[in-house]
């Protein structure tokens, strides 16, 4: 306490209430987008930073939790952006597009990566299976603890998802590859074309010497529809087996018409590269409604601009064909019932509603599951019901000690960012398990720095809108592969990064509110209850007009983030970064110091109920003393001479 | 006026500043606040020989305090038995309003506690049967604590015409 000399806590603060490590940061983040992020990367230090212009900085912060910013910056689906405080004042920031602004800058304009040296230099090796976002990201961090890396990767090129499976237009390979290089460029070793498992099993690298295991084999095998047909016509794929084909150059389109069972990102994914390679309808078959598509928002909104129609409420019931080649879809008609385990609400079929759909080829994309039957060598692994690894959530450990798993093999389909989780906790979990230290525990993320905020007024933070991201046109959309979200421009993101409301400094924890409005009497600081447990500064927009500038909030401010300056003949009052006040201050008549503000002199007067002419003179505390001794002896006060202290 | 009275006898007082900082260490006040002060009047020629007269400014304890008027909290209190004003420190919120309030700039600002703080007549000290810090620390004898026996409205005529008879007359 006391050493962060950026964000003193206020004399009146409990100092219990908020815990600071010795570094003078926060033992926990509170900002709910760090809180949220399933890599914790401290957001709102590198929004800060992208404010600043110093992208450098921002992605060495990024990249001390994430090696894939850059990735992450295209494709996340950002979970930080549904817990922006923000979003209750107006919209989310648009965190996701700093975050690749940031990369863009740095890789482009600047100087690339900075490859962080390793803490310590150890002999162990370990063997790291499946080059995904998981697998690289545990590499990432093993050999930044100092140890060293082989990736064993199955197919031709390393990446996993991020190269054969998201398409082209919305992840372009080549950000892909050079943040795979800086990887590399740590000195990790990636082998491809070396499935693990099947001929080489894990003893025979045990025999090689490595120490311990990371699976990140990810989940590949699509799950079966189930429906009668599937089985007979080739033109039943897999959505992964096909965006797989696509990314590595097979770029055939599977037929004229497509049907693509599923809502989710797979689904869309397959559907939006149809109509790249030329299908000329294609349409998504879903069981239940587009509100209830676990597919992300923006996703959903694009894919149907480029035209794609989504059956809702359909079940796809029966495969039907000649001559080896599908004819029709037969599909029957549901309705929703009660919600499922899941919270959403279970499709029912309706009897007797069939009907066909014309289609060529049928892609099903209901769910993928890690192919560890494939693997013999990974027999003695315990599964979950859903037949994905089994493992310790908090350090990644799998039945057996000196293996460890993260990513979709674990999870099932998810999304890039939490196997990037995954994979820093296990590659934690596996420097504890090679140094025989305590396993990690479950720890919530911890602000990275801090960073002093951009000084803006309320009026004008308040009204800077979430910028929006430009996309390229729709013709060229439906015809080629570029990429369709362009990102945000140096201007742009520079303002994007001015809204953020700093959660990481105020703990919104109302104990300004309530010395204002309960002790005082003057309810000039207000925060509204936002989401369920969450407050907020509202008056952003008006400032606070009842506010007499008494400092009463900053004393008692835990965190120091109300801060109170006294410049220029005002009194600026700052709630993280954001003057949210300014009053005039009076000047003494004796010494000329700007003592106290002029609402808070009127607002005395009335409490006092003393004599207009008591108030006349205008005096600090010390020129009162001064002027009423030399009354007493019945002199003129003098205040020149008198400041001996 | 409570019930007490520090009186200062201005012939008596050599400005030594003892009764300061007998407050300050009795009070432990920090840097910048004193809770008494020898506000120094003159140097001023009377007769051929400069003068200077040393005023001594603690607070004097009002009647009806304008600083407990002005608290929000009811943290400035004045003690009914006698008429003591102080600052009862888990209530106030260091809002200054006091500060404002008061007339003759007794309420003082810590810094390190975000809170208001004052003198009290070290009020410890006289619920003991002693004297307040200042008085009992003064070098020349010019301050003197007058308890309610001894001070009857007589004599602080007395003390407000010695007073007057001080103040230069040409």
């Amino acid at each position: 306490m006391g050493k962060n000399l950026l964000f003193p806590p206020g004399p009146g603060a409990d100092p219990l209430h908020i815990v600071y490590e010795e570094d003078g940061l926060k033992r926990e983040s509170s900002a709910p987008c760090q809180l949220n992020c399933p890599a914790g990367i401290d957001i709102p230090s590198y929004i800060a930073l992208i404010g600043r212009g110093e992208y450098d900085k921002a992605i060495a912060i990024i990249r001390n939790d994430n090696p894939f910013p850059w990735v992450c910056g295209l494709i996340c689906p950002n979970p930080c952006e549904q817990w922006c405080q923000r979003r209750y004042l107006d919209k989310a920031l648009c965190i996701k597009d700093l975050k690749g602004l940031a990369a863009r800058m740095v890789m482009e304009k600047g100087t690339g990566y900075l490859i962080p040296e390793p803490k310590e230099r150890y002999s162990e090796k370990v063997a790291v299976i499946g080059s995904g976002p998981a697998g690289l990201t545990a590499a990432y961090f093993l050999a930044w603890q100092g140890y060293r890396v082989t990736v064993f990767e199955a197919m031709p090129e390393p990446g996993g998802l991020m190269i054969a499976g998201i398409p082209e237009f919305r992840l372009p390979r080549d950000f892909v590859r050079r943040e795979i290089q800086a990887i590399r460029d740590m000195g990790v070793e990636i082998v491809v074309n070396t499935p693990i498992g099947d001929e080489v099993s894990l003893d025979e690298l045990r025999n090689q010497g490595y120490k311990a295991f990371f699976l990140g084999i990810g989940a590949w095998e699509g799950l079966r529809l189930g429906i009668e047909g599937e089985n007979d016509y080739p033109q039943v794929i897999s959505a992964l087996e096909f965006l797989k084909d696509v990314s590595f150059g097979k770029k055939i389109k599977p037929a004229n018409s497509v049907a693509i069972v599923g809502g989710g990102n797979a689904a869309i994914d397959a559907a939006r590269t149809c109509v790249r390679l030329g299908s000329q309808s294609v349409s998504i078959v879903y069981r239940r409604t587009r509100s209830e598509m676990p597919a992300h928002f923006e996703e959903i909104i694009q894919m149907a601009e480029e035209g794609i129609h989504v059956h809702q409420l359909t079940i796809p019931s029966k495969i039907l064909g000649s001559y080896g080649k599908i004819d029709f879809l037969e599909c029957l008609m549901a309705t929703l019932g009660e919600p499922d385990e899941s919270g959403r609400r279970r499709p029912t079929a309706v009897s007797g509603s069939e009907y066909k759909m014309p289609v060529g080829a049928v892609i099903g994309a209901i769910g993928q599951k890690p192919a560890i039957r494939r693997y013999p060598g990974f027999g003695y692994l315990d599964l979950t019901r859903r037949e994905t690894i089994r493992v310790r959530s908090h350090n990644q450990q799998t039945n057996v000690p000196d293996v460890f798993a993260g990513g979709d093999a674990v999870t099932g389909p998810a999304t890039v960012v939490e196997a990037i989780g995954g994979g820093k906790r296990a590659a934690f979990a596996i420097h504890a398990f090679l140094r025989d230290l305590k396993m990690p525990e479950i720890v919530p993320p911890r602000p990275r720095t801090m960073i002093p905020p951009i000084v803006l007024d309320y009026h004008k933070k308040s009204f800077i809108q979430r910028q929006e991201i430009p996309l390229i046109d729709l013709d060229r959309r439906m015809h080629s592969f570029d990429r369709v979200e362009l990102g945000l421009d140096e201007i742009a993101g520079r303002e994007e990064a001015k809204r953020c409301m700093r959660c990481d400094i105020c703990e919104r924890c109302g104990k300004c509110v309530e010395v204002c409005r309960d002790r005082l009497g003057v309810s000039a600081i207000r925060f509204f209850h936002s989401g369920e447990s969450s407050l907020i500064l509202k008056d952003y927009v008006h400032g606070l007009p009842k506010c007499i500038g008494c400092g009463s909030c900053v004393n008692i401010c835990p965190t120091g983030a109300l801060q109170l300056e006294d410049r220029d003949g005002e009194r600026v009052l700052l709630m993280s970064g954001t003057v949210i006040n300014r009053i005039k201050l009076e000047t003494c008549e004796g010494c000329g110091a700007q003592y106290v503000t002029k609402v808070m002199v009127r607002h005395v007067e009335k409490l006092i109920e003393a004599p207009e002419e008591a108030f006349e003179q205008k005096l600090c505390q010390d020129c009162k003393r001064i002027s009423k001794a030399f009354k007493m002896v019945g002199e003129t006060p003098d205040f020149s001479v008198q400041r001996i202290q | 006026m409570s019930e007490y009275y520090i009186y200062q006898d201005q012939k008596r007082c050599i400005g030594c500043r003892a009764c300061e900082v007998h407050c300050k260490t009795k009070n432990d006040v920090p840097v910048g606040a004193s809770f008494c002060k020898i506000i120094p009047v003159g140097p001023k020629v009377q007769d051929g020989i400069p003068r200077i007269k040393f005023i001594f400014m603690p607070c004097f304890h009002c009647e009806t305090p304008w600083c407990v008027s002005a608290c929000p909290t009811g943290a400035m209190q004045r003690r009914t038995e006698d008429g003591i004003v102080s600052v009862d420190k888990s209530l106030c919120i260091g809002c200054k309003a006091c500060i404002t309030a008061c007339p003759w700039g007794s309420p003082q600002w810590n810094k390190e506690t975000g809170r208001v703080f004052k003198c009290d007549y070290c009020k410890d000290r006289i619920d003991e049967g002693l004297e307040p810090a200042c008085v009992t620390g003064c070098t020349t004898a010019a301050l003197k604590w007058v308890s309610p026996s001894e001070s009857s409205s007589l004599k602080r005529e007395k003390f407000a015409k010695k007073i007057t008879q001080g103040a230069p007359t040409s």
